[in-house]
């Protein structure tokens, strides 16, 4: 079996891990492109949003590159998220691709568990011996690379040179993906804070905190989001996501921090009384939680032409205003230019300065 | 004297006014219904709205807009989830979240009566009760929603033959007395798919049905049964959204039924489940059927003369393809 599923930030570099160790081969796509959103755009129906499209075009090359079988993650919901596997699968179909459609469902638990055993040779107990290991290697894997990136995060902004601090991510995430034993992944996560604070610092006292909310792939995947965790580093602003590759594979996946979920719903509940998707709740939620833990500020990103990003925004606009915090929301697809989004970046930056400024007056 | 409510005529009105009204009016209330969708109201819930919003929903809030300060109280249902069969259907996201939309971007705001309709977890039943006993009307709900029940099976049956939803304030037919029918010549049937709230609703939708009557065609619109209904969620095909499911039933009984010359597709911009629809038709149209198709996106910068225009040649179109 030659599985591929779609790309999101680091997650891969987990569940490839994880993967393996049941006994599939893995198929990953490169990271994603210009040119790779194209492909996905072209397949894709126009006003579909850039997750869809993005993901479309990474599945297109795994199959390319010998990937027999699809993973998906889906669900019957209003969001047209829970809709992507089976649609993208048609798409490929009638594009003549062949393939096998993996859906990870819930009511699904018992397929799931006969394609395991199938990989263990049919047999039960193995599969569950495997199945712990496995588990136990993405948890390993996913908690060494969210600790790089969240050490990175924190060093970035005050780094000497900021080149030097992506290089040693980009190195440490390499080396999470080849690890093949407990203590290799085990010694990653913990060299980690060391091997950053290594690094030279410019110096600065004072680093303005931001949080980045919004719809999951758009907080968790670089490539659509410009990078904004490490272009705003550059310009001085420490930007913490509210989702991690890691985060989201225990939130999303297993629904781990039950408690945050309530606690989203019971201090959103005076400005959004119904979750329907994209992450509209925990948005609202985080920005009211975020201007308690003293952050200056909020990016709000969603894919262009999401349902719900697009409606939870004048909310978010009147949520940011009544607490007093910075909000700057942006609208990301395809056509979304580089140069565009940098400019509100640098905008963005400089308020949060002179907002600074003014309070320490 | 009756406290007054609103309704606004967009969006979900146009499927179950009937029984909104019905249901209100029994327990006491006086409904007010906003006037026809007018240019000032569509700019005024353009202003309101996030640029990326669909067009029926910026009118909405034009709708909210002037209605909020005439009523006591204003009817905002959100309407979740349905159940067809076995299944669950669900709304559109941006409807679903039409109060909370509403609440952030007006300042003042009257009483807001809000059912939740989520057939997964209440009935009707209990959702319209709840919204209304927190407004201290202590009237039965339960004959209310029995007669209302009444009066939208009423009102589908009518709309069943040649009349629109809102049959009440606008009028569609699915007959042709033009020139050519008068000549006995066989007149370009057009299958025209979208949502009534873009069809019968000349504010926002720029009349596209009379259009197609001014080329010289017949728009023919179906609405689908129940039966039709059921049996489209039964399908491979099927999605998970209760008013789309409504547009694949119909533009299959279009195809397969109506047999029809062409297919118009009426959709807004930006509208995240027709996206996802409009693919789906069209394949099935031109793929299985040979039936050529148009898509037709409305936005408030839509010009009326380039509607004209592509109605116009795609009935030529249609005229030569029958030669």
């Amino acid at each position: 079996m030659r599985v591929a599923f779609p790309y999101m930030g680091t997650a891969p570099i987990a569940l490839q891990g994880l993967l393996q160790v049941l006994g599939a081969d893995v198929v990953l796509p490169p990271k994603p492109t210009r040119e790779t959103v194209e492909l996905g755009a072209r397949l894709a129906p126009e006003m579909m949003c850039i997750p869809f499209k993005l993901t479309l075009g990474n599945m297109v090359r795994s199959l390319e590159a010998g990937a027999d079988v699809l993973a998906y993650v889906t669900g019957s919901w209003s969001c047209r998220f829970g809709y992507y596997g089976r649609l993208q699968a048609q798409i490929l179909r009638d594009e003549g691709y062949r393939f096998r459609l993996l859906e990870l469902r819930h009511d699904r638990i018992p397929d799931i568990v006969r394609e395991i055993c199938a990989l263990n040779g049919g047999r039960l107990s193995s599969a569950v011996v495997n199945s712990l290991r496995a588990f136990r290697v993405g948890w390993l894997k996913s908690t060494a690379v969210d600790e790089v990136e969240s050490r990175f995060r924190q060093v970035m902004p005050d780094a000497k040179e900021p080149g030097k601090c992506r290089e040693l991510q980009d190195r440490m995430l390499e080396e999470v993906r080849a690890a093949r034993n407990t203590e290799e992944m085990v010694r990653v996560r913990t060299s980690a804070g060391c091997r950053f604070a290594a690094l030279g610092r410019n110096g600065r006292t004072r680093v303005p905190r931001v949080k980045l909310v919004g719809e999951s792939f758009c907080v968790v995947e670089p490539f659509i989001n410009f990078d904004v965790i490490s272009r705003m580093g550059e310009m001085g602003v420490q930007v913490e996501p509210f989702l991690t590759s890691h985060r989201w594979l225990g939130f999303h996946g297993f629904r781990i921090g039950k408690g945050e979920v309530q606690q989203m719903r019971v201090l959103s509940e005076p400005y959004w009384r119904y979750c329907v998707g994209g992450e509209d709740q925990n948005s609202v939620g985080q920005l009211l939680l975020a201007a308690q833990q003293g952050y200056d500020g909020v990016i709000h990103v969603h894919p262009f032409g999401c349902m719900p990003g697009t409606v939870v925004q004048p909310t978010m606009t009147k949520a940011a205003r009544d607490v007093g915090i910075a909000y700057l929301p942006l609208s990301l697809d395809e056509h979304s230019s580089e140069t565009g989004i940098l400019t509100r970046l640098e905008a963005f930056a400089s308020l949060l300065e002179k907002r600074h400024r003014r309070h320490a007056v | 004297m009756a406290k007054r409510i609103g309704i606004c005529r967009a969006l979900h009105a146009y499927h179950h006014f009937a029984f909104w009204r019905t249901f209100l009016t029994e327990l006491g209330w006086e409904v007010v219904l906003s006037p026809v969708t007018s240019r000032p109201a569509v700019e005024q819930g353009v202003r309101l709205s996030p640029s990326e919003l669909c067009l029926p929903a910026k009118a909405f809030l034009g709708h909210v807009a002037e209605l909020k300060d005439q009523v006591d109280a204003l009817f905002l249902p959100r309407i979740v989830c349905t159940r067809v069969a076995n299944d669950w259907f669900f709304g559109c996201p941006k409807a679903i979240a039409l109060p909370d939309l509403t609440r952030a971007v007006f300042d003042s705001l009257p009483v807001i009566v809000e059912p939740v309709l989520d057939a997964q977890k209440v009935t009707e039943e209990q959702a319209y009760g709840a919204a209304v006993s927190r407004t201290n009307n202590r009237a039965d709900v339960r004959s209310a929603c029995r007669s209302a029940a009444a009066a939208a099976a009423t009102a589908n049956q009518r709309t069943r033959g040649d009349k629109s939803p809102l049959h009440m304030f606008s009028e569609h037919s699915n007959r042709y007395d033009g020139p050519e029918a008068e000549a006995g010549r066989a007149v370009v049937r057009i299958g025209v798919v979208g949502h009534s709230y873009l069809l019968f609703d000349s504010g926002i939708g720029l009349g596209v049905l009379d259009k197609v009557r001014e080329a010289g065609a017949l728009p023919v619109v179906v609405f689908p049964s129940d039966a039709e209904v059921r049996q489209e969620s039964q399908r491979e095909t099927a999605i998970n959204w209760y008013y789309e499911l409504e547009l694949l039933a119909a533009a299959r009984r279009l195809l397969e039924v109506e047999r029809v010359d062409g297919l118009l597709l009426v959709a807004s911009f930006a509208c995240g489940t027709g996206a996802v629809t409009n693919g789906l038709i069209q394949r099935q149209a031109v793929h299985r059927h040979g039936v050529p198709t148009i898509l037709v996106l409305l936005d408030e910068h839509t010009g009326e003369a380039g509607l004209t225009t592509r109605v116009e040649s795609f009935v030529d179109l249609l005229r030569l393809r029958r030669r």
